[in-house]
């Protein structure tokens, strides 16, 4: 079976729901749904409550999943809750004095060959980490997850015109700062 | 470097940095393994009893034990109201001993012996039924 892109998955594909199917499941949307939790700035403790517990959700409704949106939207949208659960739970916990987890461990050092290409990544890396939060997540949606604008209107509950605006203004900052 | 832009943010390396493949994996593993758990507990959990001659026979026993047992409980109710209103005090007296006279001077054992032996049954079928236990018994012997 060829290995079709998350956009391209349907509830379909993973009918009759048996473990094999639900390693798929997790194997297909697991790194998005953590790409997506990395977006919210989530310390890695939150990233992996988030991944477990959108995994879990998505594999109990998938069999009530009517295709009302793609699988994918409705799964992002899952861990889009999540994610904003969690970062409600670390900003209480800022607030409330406790020490947030440590943040995501850093990448390795690059190999000499490869610094020039990967310091293009980290200025990009540094423009991105610069911007709003809503400009920052529906560039991500848009360009890393190939969401459509519409389904990221659904997603972050705001109208396709907002949509395209933060797209737009996140694309103006970033080849100011990138230039 | 428009373009050159576009295709950075196309590249998974460009945006904030993601967890560990590896670490993923693992989460999703985690993941996977209290879903199979769920679904092993779901699969173990007793599936509800389907309608049968039991339950047919327990509705037919209270209904007919209700029928039966209306009379008596109206005529204890009778006797009772009667007894309050025409004498409290005078019960009060006697005490609430089983050979003390209602009003119309009916006992309690003259009550329960001027029964019907059916209407008896019936009731005592209907106490059976209704306490769980036993009607789990009966529905084992029953339903095999």
């Amino acid at each position: 079976m060829p290995v079709k892109e998350p956009n391209q998955l349907a509830a379909a594909d993973f009918e009759p729901l048996d473990d094999d199917a639900a390693r798929r499941f997790a194997d297909a949307f697991a790194p998005r749904i953590a790409a997506q939790a990395a977006r919210f700035r989530l310390p890695h403790d939150l990233c992996q409550d988030v991944v477990q517990e959108t995994l879990l959700r998505a594999l109990r409704g998938l069999p009530h999943f009517r295709g009302e949106s793609r699988l994918s939207t409705w799964v992002y949208r899952i861990a889009w809750r999540e994610c904003a659960r969690a970062a409600a739970h670390q900003k209480r916990a800022a607030r409330g004095g406790i020490a947030p987890a440590p943040e995501v461990e850093p990448e390795a050092a690059p190999q000499p060959d490869l610094a020039a290409q990967a310091d293009e990544y980290a200025r990009v890396r540094a423009a991105m980490n610069g911007l709003p939060e809503q400009h920052r997540l529906a560039l991500g949606y848009h360009y890393l997850d190939g969401l459509a604008v519409a389904d990221i209107a659904a997603l972050m509950e705001a109208t396709p015109s907002t949509v395209k605006s933060w797209l737009k203004r996140g694309r103006d900052a970033l080849r100011e700062r990138f230039a | 470097m428009n373009d050159r832009l576009e295709t950075l943010l196309r590249d998974p390396r460009a945006h904030q940095d993601t967890p560990d493949a590896d670490a993923v994996r693992d989460w999703s593993d985690q993941a996977l393994a209290r879903w199979q758990a769920e679904q092993a507990a779901e699969a173990g959990r007793v599936p509800r009893r389907r309608f049968g001659w039991t339950d047919i026979a327990t509705a037919a026993g209270l209904v007919s034990a209700a029928v039966a047992i209306a009379p008596v409980v109206g005529a204890l109710a009778g006797h009772a109201w009667t007894a309050l209103h025409a004498g409290a005090a005078r019960l009060a007296d006697r005490g609430w001993a089983a050979d003390a006279a209602w009003t119309d001077g009916t006992t309690w054992t003259q009550a329960l012996a001027e029964a019907p032996p059916a209407l008896l049954a019936v009731a005592a079928l209907a106490v059976f039924l209704s306490v769980p236990q036993l009607r789990g018994m009966a529905s084992r012997v029953l339903d095999g």
